[in-house]
């Protein structure tokens, strides 16, 4: 950035018109894969835990129960799989006699009540007239896509897994207080209820403990996550809620305390993107976590496009449509492993949003036969979650489509040929932290 | 290892054999060969003129002294200071011997041709080798495209601009003005330091006759120029009107006219830090523009390490310091090419402040004769540039040390293997963006 760019204006409608002028696509869909994060749920601490972290208490999702579905997220899900239903029905890949279609149908969900339930949500959208027909790995043992390590699938080195956030950090993990300050003291301000202008700020009410305030360090991690960042982990778990309270339709004096707004909320989240991304996206512990979930994505469309059963795949050779469900620390590591990003309107960049989902179509040109994919990134936005939008073709979630870099050519949907993805992702996984287990 | 710690945390004799297992470091045996500083330019005044920059503010911008885009004395000061440390340290590492005439035969420094870049190159040498006389390389005239720092101009590499935009595009869901909302709270903050109000004013004032409220012009991903591959519309506007800000605290200025503290300039330049972000870390854009110097400063590594001279290097197998001085938008890349992050006190993430530099130790190990690199970024804190700030080794710059992804290892020091890197490289640097020049 050196020159003012004013002359530039004159230029842009030439850049308009020359991005309109795409060659007619005749590519036809032959597979998708959606890899979608659970619905809206309940807060994962309880509520009193969570009191001790701010000034009133926090209000009542009306559900029993820690980190599940709530109705409405629910709800929310069966609309988005409505939605599917409706654009894979425009695509070919549904014919409306359900129980028939649902033979090329594959969901795989984490076992977890809230993450199978979604799975179950999201298939009464999808196939109303068929009976439902999610796998999962029974519990307690873990799931080998989407907690790799547990499952001894892949194996973590927790001093590098360290290092490796460490060395984002200039080893000085603190000096991320600085750097979100403004993030912290939103946070605080809507923790402790005060308006953010006061100054100076008053102190910690008596008796409850300041998130923002505790020492941010990278130890090693545990069961659920690869380092554990100190102090920014207790933020976290005091900002969860308020996604939830929107996106669940709280009334608004029980979003933030009647103190935040959607902008506002996308803002505190920033803090809750970046310790998904340090645990998540850092390329070592993305190449660990992730690689499993990857091979199998990348096997399942070389399966689907060849016609010949292979393993490490999900589903077989004629399954259509591959629908996971996780949580965003896996679509958040997937999308690290292959350098993703996306913005939809109202989110911050790589926001996984409750429900929302990274979908692969597998499509194959007509004239030429070459197999390309496409990916993109779908999910309701926030107002669609909170008022239970019903979704149309003409009404859609939000869709951003998403380039692949190292694969995906110039043009509006950023196509990428499936052999250039293939080779991507030989570079991009870890062999030793996958398997060929279908 | 997950196994281990899990028995760490039941058994108190374990944990402390494992926590002294995380401290025990083997004993850093190696020694310093080679060095190579690759610097942005110290204090400037803004790259527009206050001519060009007036009509996005009610108050005038103040006078820096210097014409637009020149380094300014203070900024001449700071890199010398800043070279006296580097004099320090590489005198202590057993490079410089403190005759600096001789040790300048073993130190090759080249700049871009820009007078900001070549000023401060004269300037860091004379805190490097006082008593040597300066011997800066750069092109001539001012206007010539090095290739080094400017591969697509100078014809060293190709840009396919259809690519160039869709790359940049397909990060945003092909909707640049989403943005707007997602940084919402650092648009207001633009806003009310250009407009002059206070941030909680509500409603905030209308837009002033005369003056253009740049946070309104819409975003954009066109074609590029002058040094940039793609432009972002108002997006790249609003980089212009803040760029001076920076410059004015670190100069020791007034800082937008009263109305920013640290913490406010350090939030505003997030768009600053996400232009550059999506102009030159987009991994197709850091492929293209920064393939060139990173072959450069691999093949010179090896060059030391071999003692054998190979093209495509600076300076010759016996050159101990390299030093490149260029602009953040080349130093910004290089970092995104390999991934690289860093985080110092008082600043955002990947920041490249004045004076600012990505810094390679290729070392020795006198044990084993392997060669290894590591990583830090060094610059001055803010304070350190506002009050002329002495370094010495007791008071040194900031320094992060950087973990390089694929090829640092655990250690504290996030060695990385010469060999690693050169294997990391052949898959990073695009063969036909580099060339072989000397």
């Amino acid at each position: 950035m050196k020159i003012p760019h004013l002359s530039l204006i004159a230029l842009a409608p030439f850049c308009v018109g020359f991005l309109t002028a795409q060659p007619a696509d005749d590519t036809q869909l032959k597979q998708v894969v959606i890899f979608g994060r659970h619905g809206v749920r309940t807060p994962l601490l309880p509520n009193s835990a969570l009191n001790n972290f701010s000034q009133q208490p926090f209000p009542s999702f009306g559900v029993s129960g820690l980190g599940v579905l709530t109705p409405n997220g629910g709800t929310a899900e069966t609309l988005l799989g409505g939605y599917f239903r409706l654009w894979l029905t425009q695509q070919g890949l549904l014919t409306g006699k359900d129980s028939a279609d649902a033979a090329f149908v594959y969901f795989w969900a984490n076992a977890t009540p809230l993450i199978f339930e979604t799975a179950q949500a999201f298939w009464a959208g999808m196939l109303p007239a068929a009976s439902v027909d999610v796998n999962s790995t029974p519990p307690p043992a873990s799931d080998p896509l989407f907690d790799p390590v547990n499952a001894g699938v892949a194996r973590l080195d927790e001093q590098k897994a360290v290092a490796a956030v460490n060395g984002r950090l200039g080893n000085n993990p603190a000096s991320l207080g600085s750097a979100y300050s403004a993030e912290l003291a939103l946070t605080r301000s809507i923790l402790f209820g005060y308006p953010l202008s006061q100054t100076p700020v008053p102190g910690t009410p008596f008796g409850k403990v300041d998130v923002t305030a505790a020492p941010i360090q990278v130890t090693a991690g545990n069961s659920t996550l690869p380092v554990n960042m100190g102090g920014l982990t207790d933020v976290i778990a005091a900002i969860d809620p308020f996604v939830m309270e929107y996106a669940d339709g709280l009334p608004s004096a029980d979003v933030g305390w009647g103190q935040l707004t959607s902008g506002g909320i996308s803002q505190t989240f920033r803090l809750y993107d970046l310790i998904l991304d340090l645990e998540f996206r850092t390329p070592y512990l993305a190449r660990v976590q992730s690689s499993n979930v990857a091979s199998h994505i990348v096997r399942s469309m070389v399966q689907a496009s060849t016609g010949n059963a292979m393993t490490g795949t999900l589903g077989n050779p004629s399954t259509k449509i591959i629908m996971l469900t996780a949580s965003n620390t896996n679509i958040t590591g997937l999308a690290g492993l292959f350098h993703l990003d996306w913005i939809l309107p109202g989110y911050q960049s790589d926001v996984c949003a409750p429900s929302g989902a990274l979908v692969f179509e597998l499509r194959q040109s007509q004239s030429t036969g070459d197999y390309i994919v496409r990916a993109s990134y779908i999910t309701q936005s926030m107002d669609q979650l909170r008022n239970l939008t019903v979704l149309t073709l003409a009404a859609p979630p939000a869709i951003a489509p998403v380039f692949i870099p190292g694969c995906s050519a110039s043009n509006a949907n950023f196509d990428c040929p499936l052999a250039g993805f293939v080779d991507l992702a030989m570079q991009a996984i870890d062999p030793n932290s996958a398997d060929l287990v279908n | 290892m997950r196994k281990n710690r899990a028995i760490c945390l039941q058994l108190a004799a374990v944990a402390l054999l494992c926590g002294s297992l995380l401290k025990a470091q083997p004993v850093d045996d190696t020694e310093l060969k080679q060095v190579i500083i690759f610097g942005r330019h110290s204090v400037r005044a803004p790259v527009a003129t206050n001519e060009q920059l007036s009509p996005f503010a009610v108050q005038e911008f103040p006078q820096f002294g210097v014409a637009a885009g020149i380094l300014t004395p203070n900024g001449e000061k700071l890199e010398t200071i800043l070279g006296g440390y580097y004099r320090l340290w590489l005198t202590q590492e057993g490079l410089l011997t403190g005759n600096d005439t001789a040790d300048a035969k073993f130190v090759f420094f080249h700049a871009n041709a820009i007078q900001r870049t070549v000023d401060t190159a004269q300037h860091l040498w004379a805190g490097l080798l006082p008593a040597a006389p300066v011997n800066v390389q750069y092109l001539t005239p001012s206007t010539a495209a090095d290739p080094l720092f400017n591969a697509v101009g100078a014809g060293v590499a190709q840009v396919d601009t259809p690519t160039a935009i869709a790359s940049a595009m397909g990060r945003l869901g092909g909707d640049p003005q989403s943005l707007a909302s997602a940084y919402a709270s650092e648009f207001a903050l633009i806003r009310s330091v250009l407009l002059g109000y206070p941030l909680s004013q509500t409603p905030p004032p209308a837009t002033p006759p005369n003056v253009t409220d740049v946070i309104t012009i819409p975003f954009a991903v066109t074609a590029g120029s002058q040094g940039s591959l793609i432009s972002l519309g108002g997006l790249s506007t609003v980089g212009v009107a803040i760029d001076p800000f920076v410059m004015e605290e670190a100069d020791g200025l007034q800082v937008g006219w009263g109305q920013l503290i640290d913490d406010g300039v350090s939030q505003m330049e997030r768009i600053y830090n996400l232009i550059l972000d999506l102009e030159f870390r987009t991994p197709y854009l850091a492929r293209v523009q920064s393939s060139n110097v990173a072959s450069h400063i691999v093949r010179s590594m090896v060059q030391s390490a071999t003692g054998n001279a190979i093209s495509g290097t600076l300076g010759t197998p016996s050159t101990k310091i390299v030093v490149l001085i260029a602009s953040d938008v080349n130093v910004c890349g290089l970092a995104g090419l390999f991934h690289i992050d860093w985080l110092l006190p008082g600043y955002q993430p990947n920041f490249c402040s004045p004076g600012g530099a990505m810094v390679f130790e290729l070392r020795q190990s006198q044990s084993t004769g392997e060669y290894i690199v590591r990583g830090s970024y060094v610059a001055q804190t803010m304070d350190q540039l506002r009050n002329f700030t002495p370094l010495t080794l007791d008071a040194p710059p900031a320094s992060a040390p950087m973990f390089i992804p694929g090829c640092s290892i655990g250690n504290a020091t996030f060695d990385c293997p010469l060999g690693k890197l050169v294997g990391l490289a052949s898959r990073v640097i695009d063969p036909a963006s580099s060339d072989l020049v000397n």
